[in-house]
């Protein structure tokens, strides 16, 4: 029998660790934690600052402005852990994986070094990496989505380490204070010298970073050239991970053809970002590149690579990183750039359901928000953007609210043909095409069913109407001229008359008898519907809503919930003078006590419920964190929409799953917020009591006592809808004493349980 | 006004019956209240001190007179916001008194009892359900006035019914989920002053003796502003 050939193995090996490393892109699942929570994820940040304070500021027996230090190192480790448990920061998930194993091996001669460093990836479009005080590194997606090389990754690490080992953020804090007391040379400075020599500081920490951290990078194998890919990035910062021109044609059908003045003829150049900003806090780009390579000189690059782990994975975790942004994009409502960005994903993914459906949502919430009124909350100006996505603005620039609804209609239609069994598109397809009926053509018979042949000379436009000469600028100021493009494109985006190329936006759909069947069937409820839409926004109906608002507050709302899940249960202690502050210590024990009693108390109101909290993270809790991280996710897109627009909140599959996991459908978030402020009038409220003299006991009390305001905010939605059941803000003129809480959250459990009364069922029904 | 109010006071029954039957009807139509984590009835204790800082008591010479009242609660969370509760209160007040017209020697051991026993309803207006936070409260009910007098130079006690209504506020916490802690400031009208008074005797005596019931109404009434802290417990869910 004929060995198997070594050969034969080294490629099963090969395809094997591709197949582990390669995603199923199709079906994109996200990023996730996973494996034991980090103790970092898990411990206070309370014990961190203490743990801090000890090791910085313990053995030094005489600290300069040890008070402001502690104070500083409470606070950032408070505002460090929000961020950690936000949900947007990950561990133990691929690509922070990867990130630490470059780490470990910049750092595999310096053990102790590494032990004190955590690094970890955020959720984040921003091309960035931070590192605080107490060693935690955060690479942020924007930025590996940008990456070349696994050696870039390297030199990015060994900048942000040089951070730490040199304990940057502390010595800037001690500059920072001099400059703000003006000790020392800082004396009798004018305020603008104080921020430019705090600028100068922070410039020169940047560059010991840039320069000792291309120390540690050269003890490494990795390719020295690197260092520009870095700098190159950085000059590019500003735009998305890849640069290609975006054709409308995309977007359109054998029939649905955009105008050529719908298309620029040129896009603006992309112009790399070389400002060295003098109020800034890194130096320009221009002058650490040419520092770098002035040390770059003489080093030789031979034997040294461009990975030292695996090129395959890293190219493959970098594509993960974009399809993350993709995410980012539409969850922060940056419909334009998600749309860019899956088109441009799509080039090497063609047909990916996920980036489809991704170009799908975009153009989704494109025609909700023109629809709504409030397209600029969404649409950016497409003259502050460069290279070949400012199509994309100019694109939706030029629309108007029906026209994009019937793009938006187009596209999800034929995708709805493409993937019939996919539920999300079915139920978007149908949303959309009740707006289009609706709100624009009540009947079919305005669209055309034979396809446009006549020749249009409409040619593709130029910017020249509304870019800059010098001799224009003298005649009208910048700022004139971008108002009355703003203003002119407003115009033109309210206004009633129809483009001729809309009349064929359809012709091959409506081919579909599935198409007409919909159309006809929606234009006759259409009356109906749009009755139904005006009295409920009549006056009346609102009083009535108000009314009946007011009596639920009044009378609780029984909601006949079995089981509810209580997610993230917040709990701030603030206290207000001339500004808001979070009291961070006092707010930490109270989140974790407030914790203790919603279980204590939901147990004694014999309601079913789960409580997944980020403050209370076990240590193989890496799904509840999960969980969280999805649910903030989808409850902030909700609150970004705001109740009072109709929009499908994104469905993902894992927003569906946790309704199975948790056998509820019903997920609530409440807390409480306490404000504590100074009693004014104090010596008038005193006086005035003298006239009224048996209350003065009891007015003094009150004007020793600070004054104090409780808010109580609750909503509870229904997962499977992405509709609230329960929202409500109560104000307290009390502080938040314990029983006060108990009395109020024990009601709030009750009101869930309670079962709805058949005849206000059948009220809620109707 | 005042005759109204008595007339209206005159019917007891009638009233307590409306009361009653009102505060059943409207408790009825509520489905959804919770009381305190479950516990809706309350019964407690309450001190209550009024200070009369009015000297001119028909020549009281014991400067400020306080008094004191010793008050039984028993409370009922009908809603939301609002409780009803039965009270009853004790009180006792000693006074001296000199009339040197017509009493020569000073009245060390003279003293007015009164027992109260009415109903309340305690608003709150703090938004959290009852019986936490602050509160309005409306009470009224009967008077029972005991007092010492003199009768030919010989005490004598002595009963007579008055009518009174009452408003005030407070505060209710709860500490250790059981135990409340209330306190408030109230004031009292109290109706029927100049009705079943002392029996009149011949002159002199019968002056002596009318100022010194008048003086034991003036200082339970002249005690217009009491304050009170109570402890109560929470009973039943």
């Amino acid at each position: 029998m004929k060995k198997p050939s070594k050969g034969l193995f080294t490629w099963l090996l090969l395809f094997f660790c591709i197949q582990c490393f390669a995603q199923d892109f199709d079906k994109y699942p996200f990023l996730k934690s996973s494996g034991k929570v980090p103790e970092s994820f898990m411990k206070s940040s309370k014990a961190k600052a203490d743990e801090q304070i000890n090791q910085t500021l313990g053995q030094e027996k005489k600290t300069r402005y040890k008070k402001q230090k502690k104070s500083f190192i409470t606070e950032s480790n408070y505002y460090i852990d929000e961020l950690l448990l936000s949900g947007d920061v990950l561990f133990n998930d691929p690509v922070g994986t990867y990130v630490n194993k470059v780490m470990d091996s910049l750092l595999k001669d310096e053990p102790e070094l590494r032990k004190q460093l955590e690094v970890y990836v955020v959720k984040s479009s921003i091309v960035n990496a931070i590192t605080t005080s107490r060693g935690t590194i955060l690479v942020y997606l924007g930025l590996i989505a940008k990456l070349h090389s696994e050696a870039e990754l390297a030199y990015v690490l060994s900048h942000e380490i040089i951070h730490y080992k040199n304990k940057h953020s502390m010595t800037e804090f001690d500059v920072a204070e001099d400059i703000r007391r003006g000790k020392g040379a800082f004396r009798n400075t004018a305020i603008n010298d104080k921020m430019l020599a705090q600028s100068m500081f922070s410039k020169e920490l940047e560059k010991e970073a840039d320069v000792e951290g291309f120390q540690i990078f050269l003890k490494s194998k990795y390719n020295l050239q690197a260092t520009n890919g870095v700098f190159d990035i950085l000059q590019f910062s500003h735009t998305p991970f890849t640069e290609l021109a975006f054709n409308k044609s995309y977007l359109e059908t054998a029939s649905l053809k955009f105008p050529g003045s719908y298309q620029l003829e040129k896009t603006r150049p992309v112009v790399a970002d070389d400002k060295d900003d003098t109020f800034g806090t890194h130096p320009g780009v221009a002058i650490r590149r040419d520092t770098i390579n002035a040390l770059l000189k003489g080093q030789s690059n031979i034997g040294r690579k461009n990975y030292l782990i695996d090129s395959t994975e890293f190219i493959n975790l970098r594509e993960i990183a974009r399809f993350e942004i993709v995410e980012y994009y539409i969850e922060n409502m940056r419909y334009e750039a998600a749309l860019y960005c899956a088109y441009a994903l799509l080039k090497s993914h063609p047909d990916n359901l996920y980036l489809e459906k991704a170009i799908m949502r975009s153009l989704y919430g494109l025609s909700k928000y023109a629809k709504e009124d409030r397209y600029d909350e969404v649409h950016y100006d497409y003259m502050k953007v460069e290279g070949g996505r400012q199509e994309v603005y100019y694109l939706f620039s030029k629309m108007k609210a029906r026209e994009i609804s019937v793009t938006a209609l187009s596209y999800i239609w034929n995708l709805k043909k493409k993937y019939p069994a996919d539920q999300e598109i079915a139920s978007l397809a149908n949303d959309q095409f009740m707006d289009l009926v609706d709100n624009y053509f009540a009947k079919r018979n305005f669209f055309s069913t034979i396809a446009d042949t006549a020749v249009h000379k409409d040619t593709a436009a130029t910017m020249i109407n509304f870019t800059q000469s010098d001799d224009e600028e003298v005649k009208e100021p910048k700022i004139h001229k971008i108002a009355r493009r703003v203003k002119h494109e407003e115009t033109s985006r309210k206004s009633n008359t129809i483009p001729g190329y809309l009349k064929y936006a359809f012709v091959d759909e409506l081919k579909d008898p599935e198409f007409v069947k919909t159309f006809d069937k929606l234009a006759k409820g259409r009356k109906g519907r749009l009755n139904d839409k005006k009295e409920s926004e009549s006056a009346r109906a609102v009083s009535i809503r108000k009314k009946n608002h007011d009596k639920l507050v009044r009378q609780g709302q029984a909601m006949g919930i079995s089981k509810v899940v209580f997610v993230n249960p917040f709990y701030y202690k603030t206290t207000s003078g001339y500004e808001v502050n979070v009291k961070q210590v006092a707010s930490e024990e109270a989140q974790i006590a407030f914790n203790t009693k919603i279980h204590d108390i939901a147990q004694m109101s014999g309601l079913d419920f789960d409580i997944i909290d980020k403050k209370h993270l076990e240590e193989g809790g890496a799904g509840a964190f999960n969980d969280i991280s999805t649910l903030t996710n989808w409850i902030e897109e909700y609150y970004h929409h705001g109740s009072a627009m109709h929009l499908i909140n994104h469905q993902r599959d894992d927003v569906k799953a946790l309704i199975e996991k948790y056998h509820t459908k019903y997920f609530c978030w409440t807390g409480f917020i306490s404000e504590k402020s100074p009693n004014y009038f104090v010596f008038t409220k005193i006086v005035a009591s003298f006239f009224i003299f048996p209350v003065l006991p009891y007015v003094i009390y009150k004007a020793v006592q600070p004054q104090y305001k409780t808010m109580q905010y609750t909503i509870i939605m229904d997962l499977s809808t992405g509709a609230p059941v329960y929202v409500q803000l109560h104000e307290y003129k009390m502080k938040d004493h314990n029983d006060m809480v108990e009395a109020n959250f024990y009601d709030l459990c009750m009101q869930i349980k309670s079962p709805i009364a058949k005849q206000e069922n059948e009220t809620t029904k109707k | 006004m005042k005759l109204s109010i008595l007339k209206i006071f005159s019917k007891k029954l009638s009233i307590t019956m409306m009361v009653i039957l009102g505060t059943v009807w409207h408790a009825s139509a509520q489905t959804l209240y919770t009381g305190y984590l479950g516990h809706k009835t309350i019964i407690g204790y309450h001190f209550i001190t009024g200070i009369n800082f009015d000297q001119i008591t028909s020549g009281n010479t014991k400067g400020p007179a306080f008094l004191a009242r010793h008050e039984f609660i028993m409370d009922f969370v009908l809603d939301r916001d609002l409780t009803f509760g039965f009270e009853s209160s004790l009180s006792n007040l000693n006074f001296s008194q000199v009339v040197p017209t017509y009493i020569p020697e000073t009245n060390n051991n003279l003293s007015v009892h009164m027992i109260m026993y009415g109903v309340n309803y305690k608003y709150f207006i703090t938004g959290t359900p009852a019986p936490v936070g602050s509160y309005f409260k409306i009470k009224g009910g009967l008077l029972n006035y005991y007092y010492t007098c003199l009768k030919d130079n010989i005490y004598e006690n002595k009963k007579s019914q008055l009518t009174y209504l009452g408003l005030g506020y407070g505060k209710k916490r709860v500490f250790y989920d059981k135990i409340i802690l209330d306190l408030g400031v109230e004031c009292n009208f109290i109706f029927g002053y100049g009705g079943p008074m002392f029996p009149i005797f011949d002159g002199q005596k019968n002056i002596a003796i009318n100022t010194l019931t008048e003086s034991a109404h003036r200082i339970s009434q002249d005690c217009f502003i009491n304050y009170s802290v109570g402890i109560e417990g929470l009973f039943w869910k």
